[in-house]
């Protein structure tokens, strides 16, 4: 009987608990997982983010043990103190004070061991992305024009304004459309896919992933520190040869100005963009 | 000792140990004190961690790498006005990279996700990583201006 409320009792303070955080979760149409809790964790925020939430409800149970214990020990000392020789009081008090302290040290350790073993067994991760049915999304073919979009950037160094007032004047706004498909606006852009077959290294850099094997960057001879090139799209057979001059180049080519300034070379101050592959998307 | 110091003597120890470990477990992330420095964005001045601090590097006086993972990378630039930038490289997993980049972003700077979405932060996706996803700034998506991907 006492066995059978006990797991009553786990089913209510359960089914409170999910009643609570009963999430609206879908993956909606983008692909995007959302969970909006009912309520919010008692003193955390309301969060759409599951790892957040499972985190606060952690926390949530660790002040929940902390205090908990700190009344029952409370408690137990209260019992000590009033036992005035009473052995059963005395007896009684103190298994109250252990138990506190064992179930708290139990909630801390639980979370060190774990912890302790690696570091990520702590990090909740949930990634939820939608799967493409059959038929659904297809297109685009073989490194076709995907369905990509070419927006302007309007912040950082590719940004509209900042490329406007270069050396592509006008063509500014092109020029950070390439840019933002390119490298995203990222100065530190390493091609993950332009690499040279023979040992893996990136062959394009920077915002405007300006190809090593083809350009001289900033006064470097950066094509003589490959052999085999240049890297194109039907030859990837490249390797470097000068570690040094390729990495002075690598360095040169994250130079915003001094990668921009190559795009603008190039492109004619950005009145064609034909070398880009990002002008399959733009249409520039 | 009698009885009752001794229960005093207990009762003040549990709170002296108790409170501190509570405290211990349950602070965020437990980083030490950082300089703080405020960015300039759209929508207000913010106090963030100096991303100038600990980079993982420095291009440029105006270009630092606050942080690079292989799935994502977060920089900081310093031009006409200071923005962020968030870049995903995970073209496999563009969804989870951006929901820990995005995560890690907001505890390298130790802001909370108001004051996030005050700052000038770009989210992009570059053509080698993913072509379909390449071209869009999508900002923070928890931000109102944020996009899905």
């Amino acid at each position: 009987m006492k066995k059978q409320a006990s797991l009553l009792w786990l089913l209510i303070i359960l089914g409170g608990f999910f009643w609570l955080a009963t999430p609206c979760q879908a993956a909606d149409a983008t692909g995007t997982f959302s969970y909006q809790p009912v309520e919010p964790i008692p003193g955390f925020s309301l969060t759409s983010d599951f790892p957040t939430f499972v985190t606060n409800l952690y926390k949530f149970g660790l002040w929940a043990v902390g205090i908990s214990a700190l009344i029952m020990i409370t408690i137990g000392a209260f019992f000590y103190m009033t036992a005035a020789g009473n052995s059963s009081q005395a007896g009684t008090a103190k298994k109250i004070i252990t138990d506190a302290l064992i179930g708290l040290i139990v909630a801390m350790v639980a979370w060190l061991i774990l912890y302790v073993i690696n570091p990520n067994l702590v990090n909740i991760n949930i990634s939820i992305t939608k799967m493409a049915a059959p038929g659904e999304g297809g297109g685009g073919g073989s490194g076709g024009g995907g369905t990509g979009t070419c927006t302007a950037l309007q912040s950082g160094p590719c940004s509209e304004s900042a490329l406007k007032s270069s050396c592509f004047g006008s063509n500014g706004t092109k020029a950070s459309g390439i840019c933002a498909v390119e490298s995203g606006g990222n100065t530190n852009a390493e091609s993950g896919t332009d690499k040279c077959s023979q040992d893996g290294k990136s062959v394009s850099i920077g915002l405007f992933q300006i190809n090593l094997t083809q350009h001289k960057v900033n006064g470097l001879d950066c094509p003589s520190a490959f052999t085999g090139g240049p890297y194109t799209s039907k030859n990837h057979d490249c390797k470097v040869v000068n570690e040094s001059l390729y990495q002075q180049c690598v360095t040169a080519a994250k130079d915003s100005n001094t990668n921009i300034q190559k795009a603008c070379e190039i492109s004619g101050n950005g009145s064609s963009w034909s070398q880009w592959g990002a002008n399959s998307v733009c249409n520039y | 000792m009698g009885i009752q110091n001794k229960a005093l003597v207990v009762t003040a120890l549990s709170l002296i140990i108790i409170l501190p470990i509570v405290w211990f477990f349950t602070r965020s992330a437990g980083t030490p004190a950082q300089p703080k420095v405020e960015v300039k964005g759209a929508g207000g001045e913010v106090k963030v961690n100096d991303p100038r601090s600990n980079p993982s590097a420095v291009l440029s006086p105006q270009d630092v790498v606050v942080k690079k993972t292989n799935r994502y990378e977060i920089l900081y630039y310093a031009y006409q006005e200071e923005s962020f930038l968030i870049s995903i490289t995970d073209g496999v997993d563009p969804q989870g990279a951006r929901a820990v980049a995005e995560k890690d972003f907001l505890t390298t700077l130790g802001v909370n996700e108001a004051d996030a979405c005050k700052l000038n932060v770009s989210l992009t996706v570059p053509r080698y990583a993913n072509q379909e996803l390449a071209g869009v700034d999508y900002g923070l998506s928890f931000c109102p201006n944020g996009k899905m991907f």
